[in-house]
């Protein structure tokens, strides 16, 4: 048996699933059952938030480490439904070791939904959410021009490299902005509170709150309290962006 | 009140595209998300308190998506994550902040308090939840 291919792809598997924001107790148990394939005497693997390590090693043979970095963070529920199609026909052995790589490297870079689908999708988002929290007539309208710039945001910033955390912290100032802006130019036509609490609904970090729950009920408190600290960090971000552009409104 | 539900379920179905859940199950999340603020005004309509209807609803999701992950075959973030995206405190947050900027600083601190609880109440029913998927009902007891 390839050992090294073996691990490759194990590996691969933890960081896919940890890149797409899936829980770190997933990715373990998922690399801890592709490795155990091998009927190596020793399979370690630990995951640790923002990074991964995973060791195989057997008596009279070199043991074989990986170490990954975990440098990506989004959220594509579709990947990691996926990679667990693959670890479980690969460790029933109806997939060879081969394919499921290559299989895991498509996957890594697969988009199920063109740009243009994302965009209506993110101005159908934040119109509903305005209305659940209270806006009515125009305000959908103005929810929609919202929508579209947290999305013109996000699609600059996928070119500009910046972290993360900048990133929610610009698209929170966007959408108050705009809705501020609006406001000044249709004073007695919308409520900018229900647009802004409606395009602010895109950047909450929801998933970091029910993964943290999930990794700490695992036993795992490393990447318990990174997530923890990921839902925090998050919030501080949109309520910077989100202060900056109330306290410009203030000021005008 | 089921307009309401309905945009919700807009919503989340279009959160949906953004989170790349498949195209199949796109209509399931737009339903799990529009039940969870069906149930969480239906709460409040009857009395629950504020955390009350809260936990309530994250609860319903929790137990629905980890039934659906089991009957689908998916795993069951696919369902919860979109499920409990409306009651995620964005509005607390955002009167927080806006009372916060206008000066009002009693009633930001209540507002930001009133977000961290909402996210602690959303863990803790996973918390309950998942405790109960997580026993192995079918094992016997392992050998030390």
């Amino acid at each position: 048996m390839d050992y090294r291919l073996l691990m490759d792809t194990s590996i691969l598997a933890g960081e896919i699933i940890m890149e797409n924001g899936g829980e770190a107790y997933r990715a373990e148990e998922t690399v801890n059952r592709m490795l155990n394939t091998s009927n190596a005497k020793h399979v370690e693997v630990v995951v640790m938030g923002t990074s991964m390590v995973a060791t195989v090693s057997n008596p009279y043979r070199d043991a074989i480490t990986a170490t990954r970095r975990i440098r990506r963070r989004g959220t594509n529920l579709q990947r990691i439904a996926e990679v667990n199609v693959v670890s479980r026909e690969m460790c029933e052995g109806r997939l060879s070791l081969e394919e499921a790589f290559h299989q895991l490297e498509e996957l890594r870079e697969k988009k199920q939904y063109p740009e243009w689908v994302r965009v209506i999708a993110s101005m159908i988002g934040v119109m509903g959410f305005t209305y659940t929290f209270g806006g009515r007539g125009m305000d959908l309208l103005f929810a929609m021009l919202c929508g579209v710039a947290v999305y013109a945001v996000q699609y600059i910033n996928r070119y500009t490299g910046l972290s993360g955390i900048i990133n929610v912290a610009l698209s929170s100032f966007a959408v108050s902005v705009v809705a501020v802006l609006l406001y000044h130019l249709f004073p007695n036509q919308m409520n900018p509170d229900t647009v802004i609490i409606g395009g602010l609904m895109l950047l909450v970090p929801g998933l970091a709150i029910t993964n943290s729950a999930r990794d700490l009920l695992a036993g795992d408190y490393v990447s318990g309290t990174a997530r923890v600290m990921e839902a925090v960090v998050t919030s501080l971000a949109i309520v910077l962006g989100t202060g900056l552009a109330l306290l410009l409104r203030s000021l005008i | 009140m089921i307009l309401q539900c309905v945009f919700a379920f807009l919503a989340v179905s279009a959160f949906c595209l953004l989170f790349e859940v498949p195209k199949k199950l796109v209509p399931v999340g737009g339903l799990m998300g529009g039940l969870c603020w069906g149930i969480y005004l239906l709460c409040l309509k009857y009395g629950v308190s504020l955390y009350g209807a809260n936990f309530i609803a994250a609860t319903s999701i929790a137990l629905i998506a980890e039934i659906l992950a089991r009957v689908l075959k998916q795993p069951s973030p696919m369902f919860f994550v979109p499920g409990v995206l409306p009651i995620v405190p964005g509005y607390s947050l955002y009167y927080g902040v806006y009372n916060f900027a206008v000066g009002e600083h009693a009633l930001s601190k209540e507002y930001f308090i009133k977000a961290v609880m909402i996210s602690m109440l959303i863990a803790l029913s996973i918390f309950a939840v998942n405790a109960v998927f997580r026993v192995n009902w079918h094992t016997k007891p392992r050998k030390n």
